[in-house]
C-alpha cells in the first residue's frame, strides 16, 4: 500500500495527472510483449505470410512449423536432457547447501564467518574464466559429453548463492528449536531435515526457482561440455537450430516457442515467488 | 502441508521418476549396431544428399552405419578442436583445407593415411595438396573438392532482359545497370553474422582478373604484398560493385544471399562452385550456369581461383579405426567421387568421372585456367590469417568506412607477424 | 560439572558433524569451482605450447596480451564492455528506477506490471539473441514497422553496421532484464517509512523532488547491489553476443567483448582456424578477475559509505 495514496487533490484531477505515467509503463509493457505476441503468432505462418502479414492473426493455425521444428531438432531427446540436468543440479544444490548453511548459521564453531566468507565469494567469482582449467578437469575425470558433469558443475556453481540464502533464513530462527529436539534425543541430521528445513520453506523455493532457471536456460557449459548430439540440452539445440536454419522465419520462431513454453507456464505459476525471490535475494540469480 | 510443499514434491517425485526411467532406458539401448561410425562435416547444406550417398554406402557394407553429425560453419573449427581436445571427437572428421589443417596435425588429432587410404594415389595434386601436413608432407585426409568460383547467373534473367554473357568489365557493369533498372537485384552477395568468407570468395572472382594469376607465386616469393597496387585495385572492383549488391547489404548474411538468388530476386550470385548442388536441391526448377568474371580486356584469358575445399580425415583416438577406414576408403573411390559429382554438383577431387551435369562440366571448363585462391591457399596457415583481417573488415570497406588502401595494409601488417616468403 | 562435560562434549559433536555437514558442498565447490579458478590463475605465468604447460613464464603472457595483435582485440573489447556497463546503468536501471517510482506512487496494478517487466529475465539468452536478431533483420519487423512510421528508409541494418550493431546489443540486454531494477527499486522503496513521504508531501514536495532528494539517498543499497551486479553482468557478457553476431563479435568486431575473446582464445575460434592461445587466454583470464574483483568491492566500499542510516 503506498503511502503516497493521499492526497488532497479532487479525484478527476489526480487520475488526469497520472495519465503520462501510465503511458510511460503502457508503452514499455507493450515492448515487452508485442515481441512475444509475434513470436506467437508467427509460428503458424510460412515466411512468406510472415513478410505479407506481420502483425495479424495467421490465416490458418497450421501446426506444420511446429511439428517440423520438433523433429528437425529432435527437441524431445534435448527436453529430456534438460530436465535431468536442470532437476538434478536443483536438488543437489538444495541438500548439499542446506546441509552445510545449518552448521554455519546455527552453531558456534570459531569458524564460521570464514567458512562462510569462503563461500559466498564465489557468488561473485566469474567461473566462465576457469574454463580451460575446468575443461581439462571435465575431460580428465570423464565427465565431458555427461550430463552428470553438467549437474555437478552447476551445483558448484549455485552452491554459494544457496549457502547464503539458506543461510539467512536458518539464522533467524530461535535456538530454542534445535536445543529441544536435542534435548528429545534427536540426531543433528534429523534436526536438519525434519525441524529447520520445514521452517525455511520459502528459502527452499527461492533456490529451487532461481536454480531451476538458472541451469535450464544455461547456454555456456553445454557448448564447452557436450558435443553428442544425444546429450544436447534445449538452449544449445536452439542455437544450433537457428544458426542453420536462419532463413526459415516460421520454423524458427516455432522453435524458440516451444523451447519457451516450459518456462512461461513455470512463469505463470510462480511469478509472486519469483517476484518475492529477487527482493529478498537482492536479485543475485 | 503447504500447497507449495505439495506441488514441490510432486515435482520432485516426477523428476525423480523421469530421470530413473531415462537412467533405465539409456542403460537399455540397443548397443549400436555393430560398428558405427559418427561423422562430423560442416556443409548443413548438403544433408539431404550426403545421407543418400552413406545410405548407398551402408546397404553395400551392412555392418557400418556412417552417423553424419552436422555443426554450422560459423561455429565447426572451435567445436571440432575442442571436441578432439576433449577426446569427444568423431571417428572421420571434415577438415580445412591448408592451414587451417595445421593445427590438428600438429596436436596429433589426425592419422595419416597414406598407407590405409592406397586410393589416394589415385587423386590430383592439386587436390591433395590441401590435406597435407607442412612439416612432414604426409596426408592427413581424403580431399572431396577441388572448388573453384565465378559468377552463377540466372539464365532465365539474363535471356528474358536480353543480356548475354558479358565479355568485358564494361560490359559486365553495364549488364547489373540493365537489371537494376529493370527492378532485379544484380548481384546477391553478403557476409553478415559470422559470413563474411562469402565476401572473401567475391574477392576471389573478381581478383584474378585485376592482379593476374602470377601474382599468387610473386606473393609466395616475396616480390609482392597485399599492398601491391594490383590487389589494392582488386579490393577496390569489388567494393565499386556495391549498387549492384542487395539493400541493406550490410545486414544481409550469406544463407540470405542464397535465398535471394535461388528465389530468383537476383540475377547473380559470386561463388564456389559448391553451390551447384544446393542451388538445385533447394529449387530444383531453376535454370542456372556460371560464367567467370570478366576482364578489362575481351580477348584476356580469363582465369579463376581454385583450392582444395577440405578432406575427410581420421581421427587418432577413434575407438572405431577398422570401420572408418573402410568408410574412408569408399570416400577415396572413384565410385563415391562419381556420386559425389551427381548429387552435389562439384568437380569432384578425382577425375576419372562422367560429367552428366552442364554446369559441372561449364566449372571444369573454367578450372582449366585457374590460380591458387590468394588468401586461403597462401595465408590461413598462421594466426592472425590474411583471411580473418578481410573478413572482419570487408563491410566497412564496400559500405565506404574504410579505404581499400587501408584494409590491404591491415591485411599486410597482419601477416608480415609470421608469413616468410619462399626463396 | 556434569554440565561443563555435556557442554564441551556437545561442542566437540558439533564441530564434528558441521565438518560432516559441510563436506559435500564444500567438496563439489571447491573441486568445480575454486580448483580451476586458481589453476587458472597460476597457469597465467607460464608459457603453453598447444595445450601443455611447459615453462614459466613470468609476465610474458600478459605482455603479450597488451601488444598487437591482441592489442587491438582487448582494448576494443574492453571499450565494449565499459561502454556496456554504462550503457545498463543509464536505461535499464536508470528507467527501471523511473518504472518502480511510478509504480510505487500508484495503488493499483504493481504485481501485473512487475510480473510483465520481469517475463523476459526468466528466458534463456538463446532465445532472447534469436528473437531480436530476427526481429532486427532486414526485412523483419522492426524495419517494417519504421518504414511504416516514417522513421525509417530501406533495409535495416543496424545489427550489420559496426557503428550501430553494439549500441543494439546493449539495448536488447535492457529488454531482457529491465525488471530486475524494478523488483529491487521497488523492494526498496517499500522498506522506507511511510511518514518519510507523508512529510515530504506536506512540506510540498512533488513527485520528482521526491525521487530525486528523498527517496535516492534511501535506495543506496539498492542501488549499490544493482550497479554491482550490473558491473558483473556486464563484464561477463558473452552470450547474448554469441547468438546475436557470432563468436567473433562481429561486424569488424564491434561487438567483441571480454568474454567472447577470451573464448576465442581458449577453444580456437580466433580467426576461426581453430588454433588456440592457452597462455594468453589465461593471462585474460587473470586480468578480467582481477578488474572484477578490484571493481566490485570497490563498489561496496563506496555504496556502503553513503548508505544513510536512519
Amino acid at each position: 500500500m503506498s503511502a503516497l495514496a493521499i492526497s488532497g487533490a479532487p479525484a478527476i484531477s489526480r487520475q488526469l495527472a497520472r495519465l503520462p505515467g501510465w503511458t510511460v509503463l503502457a508503452v514499455w509493457t507493450a515492448a515487452v510483449l508485442l515481441p512475444l505476441y509475434i513470436l506467437v503468432v508467427s509460428c503458424f505462418k510460412t515466411t512468406a505470410e510472415i513478410y505479407d502479414n506481420r502483425l495479424g492473426l495467421p490465416r490458418s493455425w497450421a501446426l506444420d512449423n511446429f511439428v517440423n521444428a520438433w523433429t528437425r531438432a529432435d527437441l524431445g531427446h534435448n527436453f529430456i536432457n534438460s530436465l535431468i540436468v536442470t532437476g538434478g543440479a536443483v536438488i543437489l544444490t538444495i541438500v548439499v547447501s542446506a546441509m552445510a548453511a545449518y552448521p554455519l548459521s546455527r552453531y558456534r564453531l570459531g569458524w564460521n564467518a570464514v567458512m562462510l566468507g569462503l563461500f559466498l565469494s564465489g557468488i561473485m567469482l566469474p567461473i566462465r574464466l576457469a574454463s580451460v582449467e575446468l575443461f581439462t578437469l571435465m575431460r580428465n575425470l570423464g565427465l565431458l559429453d555427461s550430463l552428470t558433469g553438467l549437474i555437478l558443475v552447476y551445483a558448484a556453481i549455485r552452491i554459494p548463492f544457496a549457502v547464503f540464502i539458506f543461510a539467512n533464513f536458518m539464522r533467524v530462527l530461535p535456538s530454542e528449536l534445535d536445543e529441544a529436539a536435542r534435548m528429545d534425543g534427536a540426531g543433528e541430521v534429523r534436526i536438519l531435515f525434519q525441524i529447520i528445513l520445514p521452517m525455511v520453506k520459502p528459502a527452499v523455493s527461492i533456490v529451487a526457482i532461481f536454480t531451476a532457471i538458472a541451469v535450464w536456460n544455461d547456454f555456456f557449459f553445454p557448448l564447452i561440455f557436450i558435443f553428442d548430439d544425444r546429450y544436447k540440452t534445449v538452449p544449445l539445440a536452439i542455437s544450433v537450430f537457428v544458426g542453420q536454419f536462419r532463413t526459415d522465419w516460421g520454423l524458427v520462431f516455432a522453435s524458440l516457442a516451444i523451447s519457451m513454453a516450459p518456462i512461461l507456464i513455470m512463469y505463470c505459476l510462480l511469478a509472486r515467488q519469483i517476484r518475492e525471490g529477487v527482493g529478498a535475494g537482492g536479485g543475485m540469480k | 502441508m503447504s500447497m507449495l510443499s505439495l506441488h514441490r514434491r510432486a515435482a520432485l517425485g516426477l523428476i525423480g521418476g523421469l530421470a530413473a526411467a531415462c537412467a533405465g532406458a539409456f542403460a537399455t539401448l540397443p548397443a549400436r549396431a555393430d560398428s558405427t561410425v559418427t561423422l562430423w562435416s560442416w556443409r548443413t547444406e548438403d544433408e539431404a544428399a550426403m545421407r543418400r550417398i552413406f545410405d548407398a554406402f551402408e546397404a553395400k557394407n551392412p555392418g557400418i552405419k556412417v552417423d553424419i553429425q552436422f555443426t554450422p560453419d560459423a561455429d565447426y573449427q572451435n567445436r571440432l578442436s575442442t571436441a578432439l581436445r576433449g577426446g569427444r571427437g568423431p571417428d572421420i572428421a571434415q577438415l580445412k583445407a591448408y592451414g587451417e589443417l595445421q593445427p590438428f596435425v600438429d596436436a596429433g588429432y589426425l592419422d595419416a593415411l597414406d598407407d590405409s587410404v592406397p586410393e589416394l594415389k589415385n587423386m590430383a595434386d592439386a587436390a591433395l595438396g590441401g590435406a597435407r601436413g607442412r612439416t612432414d608432407g604426409k596426408l592427413y585426409g581424403v580431399p572431396y573438392s577441388v572448388p573453384m568460383m565465378g559468377v552463377f547467373y540466372n539464365q532465365e534473367i539474363f535471356a528474358a532482359q536480353g543480356i548475354e554473357i558479358p565479355k568485358t568489365y564494361k560490359d559486365f557493369v553495364a549488364a547489373c545497370e540493365k537489371l537494376k533498372a529493370a527492378g532485379i537485384t544484380p548481384i546477391a552477395t553478403g557476409g553478415a553474422n559470422g559470413s563474411a568468407w562469402e565476401l572473401e570468395i567475391g574477392v576471389g572472382v573478381v581478383g584474378p582478373t585485376v592482379y593476374g594469376p602470377g601474382f599468387y607465386d610473386e606473393m609466395m616469393t616475396g616480390k609482392a604484398t597485399f599492398e601491391d597496387p594490383r590487389y589494392v585495385a582488386a579490393l577496390k572492383r569489388f567494393a565499386d560493385l556495391k549498387p549492384y549488391f542487395p539493400d541493406g547489404f550490410a545486414g544481409i548474411d550469406y544463407t540470405t544471399a542464397t535465398q535471394q538468388f535461388i528465389g530468383g530476386k537476383a540475377a547473380m550470385f559470386l561463388g564456389g562452385s559448391f553451390e551447384n548442388g544446393s542451388f538445385k536441391a533447394q529449387n530444383p526448377k531453376l535454370k542456372f550456369s556460371i560464367f567467370p568474371f570478366p576482364a578489362d580486356d575481351a580477348g584476356a584469358k580469363l582465369y579463376t581461383s581454385a583450392f582444395s575445399d577440405g578432406s575427410y580425415g581420421l581421427v587418432s583416438e577413434s575407438a572405431n579405426k577398422e570401420a572408418a577406414t573402410k568408410v574412408l576408403g569408399f570416400m577415396a573411390s572413384a565410385e563415391f567421387a562419381q556420386m559425389f559429382a551427381d548429387e552435389l554438383g562439384w568437380p569432384p577431387a578425382r577425375t576419372d568421372v562422367t560429367v552428366k551435369d552442364p554446369v559441372l562440366a561449364e566449372m571444369m571448363a573454367m578450372s582449366k585456367n585457374s590460380t591458387p585462391y590468394l588468401t586461403l591457399v597462401g595465408f590461413r596457415w598462421q594466426s592472425p590469417t590474411a583471411s580473418s583481417v578481410l573478413q572482419s573488415e570487408i563491410i566497412d570497406m564496400v559500405e565506404g568506412n574504410i579505404a581499400p588502401e587501408k584494409l590491404a595494409a591491415d591485411m599486410q601488417a597482419a601477416v608480415a607477424t609470421w608469413f616468410k616468403p619462399k626463396q | 560439572m556434569t554440565t561443563l562435560r555435556r557442554t564441551t562434549s556437545l561442542k566437540h559433536t558439533q564441530q564434528r558433524m558441521a565438518v560432516l555437514f559441510i563436506l559435500p558442498a564444500l567438496a563439489v565447490y571447491a573441486l568445480f569451482v575454486l580448483y580451476p579458478l586458481a589453476m587458472s590463475l597460476w597457469g597465467s605465468f607460464f608459457v603453453w605450447k598447444g595445450l601443455r604447460m611447459v615453462e614459466f613464464a613470468g609476465l610474458s603472457n600478459f605482455s603479450r596480451l597488451f601488444v598487437f595483435p591482441s592489442g587491438a582485440r582487448l582494448y576494443g573489447a574492453l571499450w565494449h564492455n565499459t561502454a556496456w556497463f554504462f550503457g545498463i546503468m543509464v536505461f535499464q536501471n536508470g528507467i527501471g528506477l523511473l518504472f518502480a517510482w511510478l509504480l510505487f506512487l500508484r495503488d493499483k496494478g504493481a504485481a501485473f506490471f512487475q510480473s510483465v517487466f520481469f517475463f523476459p529475465a526468466v528466458l534463456s539468452p538463446v532465445i532472447v539473441g534469436a528473437l531480436w536478431r530476427l526481429l532486427l533483420a532486414p526485412g523483419g519487423v522492426v524495419e517494417w514497422a519504421l518504414n511504416g512510421l516514417g522513421l525509417h528508409q530501406g533495409s535495416l541494418t543496424v545489427l550489420g553496421n559496426s557503428h550501430t550493431a553494439l549500441a543494439m546489443l546493449i539495448a536488447v540486454d535492457a529488454w531482457n532484464w529491465m525488471g530486475l531494477p524494478v523488483l529491487i527499486y521497488t523492494a526498496g522503496l517499500r522498506q522506507i517509512s511511510g511518514q518519510i513521504f507523508e512529510a515530504a508531501k506536506l512540506d510540498g514536495a512533488g513527485n520528482a523532488r521526491m525521487l530525486f532528494s528523498i527517496a535516492l539517498p534511501l535506495l543506496m543499497p539498492a542501488l549499490g547491489t544493482l550497479t554491482t551486479l550490473s558491473f558483473i553482468n556486464t563484464f561477463n557478457q558473452f552470450d547474448i553476443v554469441y547468438v546475436m553476431q557470432g563468436v567473433q563479435g562481429n561486424p569488424s568486431y564491434s561487438t567483441d567483448t571480454l568474454v567472447t575473446y577470451f573464448y576465442r582464445l581458449a577453444f580456437g575460434a580466433e580467426g576461426a582456424v581453430g588454433i588456440t592461445d592457452i597462455g594468453l587466454a589465461l593471462a585474460l583470464g587473470t586480468l578480467l578477475f582481477l578488474i572484477l574483483s578490484i571493481g566490485t568491492l570497490l563498489m561496496l566500499r563506496f555504496f556502503d559509505r553513503r548508505t544513510v542510516q536512519l
